[in-house]
């Protein structure tokens, strides 16, 4: 009688997840499918979940409706500029903050670990004029520097270099190696994984992210790709089956992304709270 | 000994001068911006003529203020309303993924896989889903008979934004949780066993208090993430109908880069601010620093 309860309950589970399952996926099945209708099949009742001859043309014809090949090389290159200088000053702050012991190092740590508290919503407006007074207004300047580096790319690296061994640092300056050259020879590349789960987070951030290009930018020549998007949704002659063609086609860098590197992205999972 | 000491000076500079580009970098992008939020709250500022200083009158007009009173309104409703569900329906998922053996981790991969794809792209899709004709009618209309303005109706229009909100986020705060159950010896279990508790037993002397600090980590994170949320309302709705979804990031925005009242709008950003730090300083004492391990 109980191994029959437990059966009936492990049954319900398993219908419950698959459900659920199924739920989750609808929109981005509804995404795709949808991008390769034909105008007329986009409301159509019954519901058609495959369309019936999958119009391939909808991505090409969706891109052209606007400049979305310049938005997607504006996006490339900020998400690639600000990953490198990210990764660059991140682990030279960490390194300095893990490995030397200077005057005031705690307190310094504690300070840019509690700019951490500063959401960029709460400072979009000063920073709005400090760009602007540095005549960085719709320029690429202006749309990198404000996200170069994060608190939480200092602090992930400062964490992890805290547990390289001193040992080895001393080894490498009784063979006369630089302080310079311990960073770039024997620190940096020790680095790799908390780097590469930093960079894979930095990457997304600023390809996802709207609000500060959004503030910054206003010629077509620099949108970036999520501001394209957020103008379609203005445009009245843009169709549905264009616009997710386009959304499927932004998705797809960070979609693959997610499969070459789905381990550093679960990885990232239970640290990226900090993040918060 | 001299030489020993102005080595061990060299080297100190060294790593200050590593962390040297940092600490400009913040306190010109983070710091100066914050405390100037503070200043141009205290003033009267519409970009055309310099601030002009006011005082507390900023501070002092919000308790009348509609537009302030609905952004508050907007936001606590968003906050309440995802937060309160996505925790619990992420432990319940987290507890039948736990005793779920089969594909559990291609099943914990598809409901974090939302997460994947950027508010942006997911709030375009959710716009063709709750259109008047589109999916999510379709259905309501075909199991009970009813079409809802979900975009256009001041209730519903906040109702579509939850739904959204907890869509994306489910898998990734099910995965929390579940690190949260992994994280509890097995043993704990096994002796509850030997002496005879039920499975809802485990569940109610075991889990539930062990999983306490999990839970106030998720409710610190999740709580911090709806306060900030701006791109979802701002591709939904733009924040209407009638500024029903206008949540307080929103409001910023639109106040200070719209209607250039930057005074009112910093007013508001230091708001913000302090709602934050009080929940970010609960999160920092919930989980330490040193707990964050790698493999």
């Amino acid at each position: 009688m109980r191994l029959r309860r437990f059966k009936i309950a492990d049954i319900l589970t398993g219908i419950f997840l698959i459900g659920l399952c199924l739920l989750i996926l609808i929109p981005f099945i509804w995404m795709l499918s949808t991008s390769l209708k034909e105008s007329v099949e986009v409301f159509r009742i019954p519901i058609q979940w495959i369309p019936r001859s999958p119009q391939w043309q909808n991505y090409p014809r969706g891109l052209a409706r606007r400049n979305f090949g310049r938005y997607f090389f504006n996006s490339t290159v900020v998400a690639i500029t600000v990953t490198t200088t990210t990764l660059f000053f991140a682990s030279l702050a960490g390194f300095g903050l893990a490995k030397y012991d200077f005057f005031g190092r705690n307190a310094i740590f504690i300070g840019i670990l509690s700019t951490l508290m500063i959401p960029f919503q709460v400072i979009m407006i000063p920073v709005f004029l400090l760009v602007r007074d540095l005549g960085w207004l719709d320029s690429y300047a202006g749309l990198m520097v404000p996200q170069a580096l994060t608190a939480f790319g200092v602090f992930l690296v400062r964490q992890y270099m805290i547990t390289l061994p001193d040992s080895l640092l001393d080894a490498a300056r009784i063979d006369g190696a630089s302080e310079p050259g311990i960073f770039f020879r024997i620190a940096l590349p020790l680095c790799k994984p908390v780097l590469s789960v930093l960079a894979i987070f930095t990457f997304r951030s600023s390809w996802d992210s709207l609000l500060w290009p959004l503030i910054v930018v206003s010629t077509d020549r620099l949108r970036t790709l999520p501001l394209g998007l957020s103008m379609f949704i203005t445009d009245y002659d843009i169709e549905e089956h264009w616009m997710m063609a386009v959304a499927v086609s932004a998705s797809l860098p960070v979609l693959i992304l997610f499969m070459l590197a789905q381990k550093h992205f679960t990885e990232g999972i239970a640290i990226s709270g900090m993040k918060g | 000994m001299p030489r020993k000491l102005n080595h061990n000076f060299i080297r100190r500079l060294w790593g200050f001068g590593f962390v040297l580009p940092a600490i400009i970098y913040f306190a010109w992008f983070s710091i100066y911006p914050m405390l100037n939020a503070f200043y141009i709250s205290l003033t009267k500022y519409n970009l055309l003529r310099p601030p002009s200083y006011i005082g507390l009158d900023n501070y002092r007009s919000f308790p009348h203020d509609e537009y302030f009173l609905n952004a508050m309104r907007a936001t606590l409703t968003f906050v309440a309303g995802s937060v309160i569900p996505l925790l619990f329906v992420s432990l319940f998922c987290a507890f039948l993924l736990q005793r779920w053996k089969y594909f559990s981790n291609t099943i914990s991969m598809v409901l974090y896989s939302p997460m994947v794809i950027s508010v942006v792209v997911a709030s375009i899709v959710w716009r063709l889903l709750f259109h008047p004709l589109g999916l999510v009618n379709t259905f309501t209309q075909s199991l009970w008979g009813r079409t809802y303005l979900w975009l256009s109706d001041r209730t519903y229009a906040q109702l579509a934004m939850i739904i959204v909100m907890i869509w994306r986020n489910l898998g990734y705060y099910t995965i929390l949780w579940l690190s949260g159950l992994k994280s509890i010896p097995a043993s704990f279990y096994e002796a509850a066993e030997i002496d005879g508790a039920s499975e809802a037993q485990r569940l109610r002397y075991i889990s539930l208090p062990l999983l306490k600090p999990t839970m106030a980590f998720i409710l610190a994170i999740s709580t911090i993430s709806a306060f900030k949320s701006f791109e979802l309302q701002y591709v939904l709705t733009e924040g209407g109908p009638n500024d029903a979804t206008n949540v307080i990031a929103l409001s910023i925005y639109r106040l200070g880069l719209k209607h250039l009242q930057m005074g009112k709008a910093s007013a508001l950003s230091v708001l913000m601010f302090l709602i934050i730090m009080v929940l970010t300083l609960v999160q920092l004492r919930v989980v330490r620093a040193e707990d964050i391990s790698f493999e």
